[in-house]
């Protein structure tokens, strides 16, 4: 790669910049994610459902589901300043390649708002489980960073990432509403080639409902998941080709 | 350094803004981009720096296509616009993150320049008048070093204090290398400041000429002196004295009127007809 694509310099400068301007909003959308978690833990501490037991990986799902809630919004929200004129000519003049400008906005909502919500969560579930394993009998298992189970749901979480910019990057005006209607077509695909797939199952080998769920699961989804990495890779061919195309 | 050929632009199909625009401009000027509202200076300039893409044409700025957006193009070019984006950084907070893309930014001709205006770099952007971000942003864009500076309607917002700064800053950081394209409507403001004039009128251009060839072509009387009204070619009723451009006597001393200029221009365009560039 030549100089006027990506030089690391330039490269480092962006980030600095893109991450100081989206330093509020990672905050917030990392609240929004945490405020759900406190509403989920809220539902099931009225059920009773853990009531005097161990409570183990309670932390990790609900990592992994506040981070796919947060996330969407995060990364629904990006390329904010392309929201009005004078943002889009400012983000356009800065002196970087569309290279770098694709990259450092890829970095941003695949690696570092994970991270940053993965440690918010970590300091979240510490705070939790000092409270509850107090007021109650029973004991919530520390989060344990062992996250490997969730591996799939992480995998479709930065497939989702890719449509989701690509929706960003796509619709300016009256964003928000779009972008949920985007990304209600986008589950209702999912939804219909799962129900596909569900309907051409083949029923026979399952002996009841769930472990017909779990084949289902493994040969359904686990042999197709691979399908995300192409499609993730046309989406995120598709925000760069966008981001080239765009005049102020 | 500026070089459109045949450009034609539109923003819908049904209506034209600029239809085989040609455009020749060197290094070393400070170029006035004057014309009426709506008659596209902004769209020009935005075609210029790349922001808008030409639909037929070509556009070479210092030896680049603008619509590639290429870093060494932009690290070169410092558009300020006339909307300034909201911003919530602290001045040099800013310059922090924004000085290190331009590399041959220069902090002191920063430093001195935020003095000249008077204005604290620890303040936060968001704390400031219209007029005072207009400074920073002025004072930022001079210091980047960049080769070509352009400068759309600088002034709005400015109070007469600051729009003489201005005037000095923009004429002591001018180099050979340089050029600098102001866009205004605010003819007046600029007084002395350019040395080309370009009048943009229903997307075209209308008038592309140096000072000194305005100096040497019209002479900017009063209707006293040049009481002949066969000789005007164009020509205001004043308070008193009317004011009136004629051909030049060669033994008239007269100060260019921008605004009297620009009105003749305007209103008689075939009595101030140019070729592209002369």
């Amino acid at each position: 790669m030549n100089n006027s694509t990506i030089s690391l310099q330039r490269l480092t400068s962006l980030v600095k910049l893109t991450l100081h301007l989206n330093l509020k909003r990672m905050l917030y959308t990392a609240c929004i994610g945490l405020g759900f978690a406190i509403l989920f833990i809220v539902i099931y501490w009225n059920m009773d459902v853990y009531y005097n037991d161990m409570v183990f990986s309670l932390h990790e799902y609900l990592f992994v589901l506040s981070l796919y809630i947060s996330g969407f919004i995060f990364t629904g929200s990006s390329f904010i300043r392309f929201r009005s004129k004078q943002g889009t000519i400012d983000y356009l003049m800065i002196p970087a390649s569309n290279s770098e400008k694709f990259s450092s906005e890829v970095l941003l909502t695949t690696l570092v708002y994970p991270l940053f919500f993965l440690l918010s969560y970590w300091l979240f579930s510490v705070i939790v489980n000092g409270v509850l394993n107090n007021i109650s009998q029973a004991f919530f298992m520390p989060f344990s960073f062992n996250i490997a189970p969730y591996g799939l749901g992480l995998m479709v979480y930065f497939f989702i990432q890719t449509i989701l910019l690509f929706a960003a990057v796509t619709f300016q005006k009256t964003p928000l509403m779009k972008i949920i209607l985007w990304a209600l077509l986008v589950a209702a695909v999912i939804a219909l080639i799962f129900y596909v797939a569900w309907l051409n199952f083949d029923y026979s080998k399952g002996t009841d409902e769930l472990a017909m769920n779990k084949l289902f699961y493994s040969s359904v989804v686990y042999n197709w998941h691979f399908l995300t990495i192409p499609v993730g890779v046309v989406f995120s061919l598709l925000v760069f080709l966008k981001l080239k195309e765009k005049e102020a | 350094m500026i070089s459109v050929k045949n450009l034609s632009f539109h923003y819908v199909k049904k209506k034209v803004l600029f239809h085989e625009l040609n455009l020749e401009l060197g290094q070393g000027n400070i170029v006035g981009l004057l014309g009426k509202n709506g008659a596209g200076k902004t769209s020009l300039i935005k075609i210029l720096t790349g922001l808008l893409y030409p639909k037929v044409g070509e556009c070479q700025m210092l030896g680049e296509t603008p619509s590639k957006r290429s870093p060494q193009f932009l690290s070169n070019v410092y558009f300020l616009p006339e909307e300034i984006e909201e911003s919530n950084l602290r001045m040099d907070k800013h310059v922090a993150l924004y000085a290190p893309f331009y590399p041959k930014f220069d902090h002191e001709a920063f430093a001195s320049n935020m003095t000249s205006f008077g204005i604290d770099p620890s303040e936060n952007l968001k704390n400031l008048s219209y007029g005072q971000k207009k400074q920073f942003y002025i004072s930022f864009g001079l210091a980047t070093g960049c080769s070509l500076l352009v400068f759309d309607e600088p002034t709005n917002g400015l109070d007469i204090p600051s729009k003489s700064v201005f005037r000095k800053l923009v004429a002591s950081s001018m180099t050979d290398d340089k050029l600098i394209l102001i866009s205004t409507h605010q003819v007046r403001d600029l007084g002395n400041l350019i040395d080309r004039v370009l009048v943009l009128n229903n997307g075209a251009i209308i008038f592309n000429k140096s000072t000194e060839d305005i100096s040497n072509q019209y002479d900017f009387v009063s209707t006293d002196a040049v009481p002949d009204s066969t000789q005007w070619l164009y020509h205001e009723r004043g308070v008193g004295n009317g004011k009136a451009i004629v051909p030049s006597q060669g033994n008239l001393e007269s100060k260019i009127d921008l605004e009297l200029l620009f009105s003749g221009i305007v209103a008689h365009p075939e009595k101030f007809k140019t070729t592209t560039h002369e």
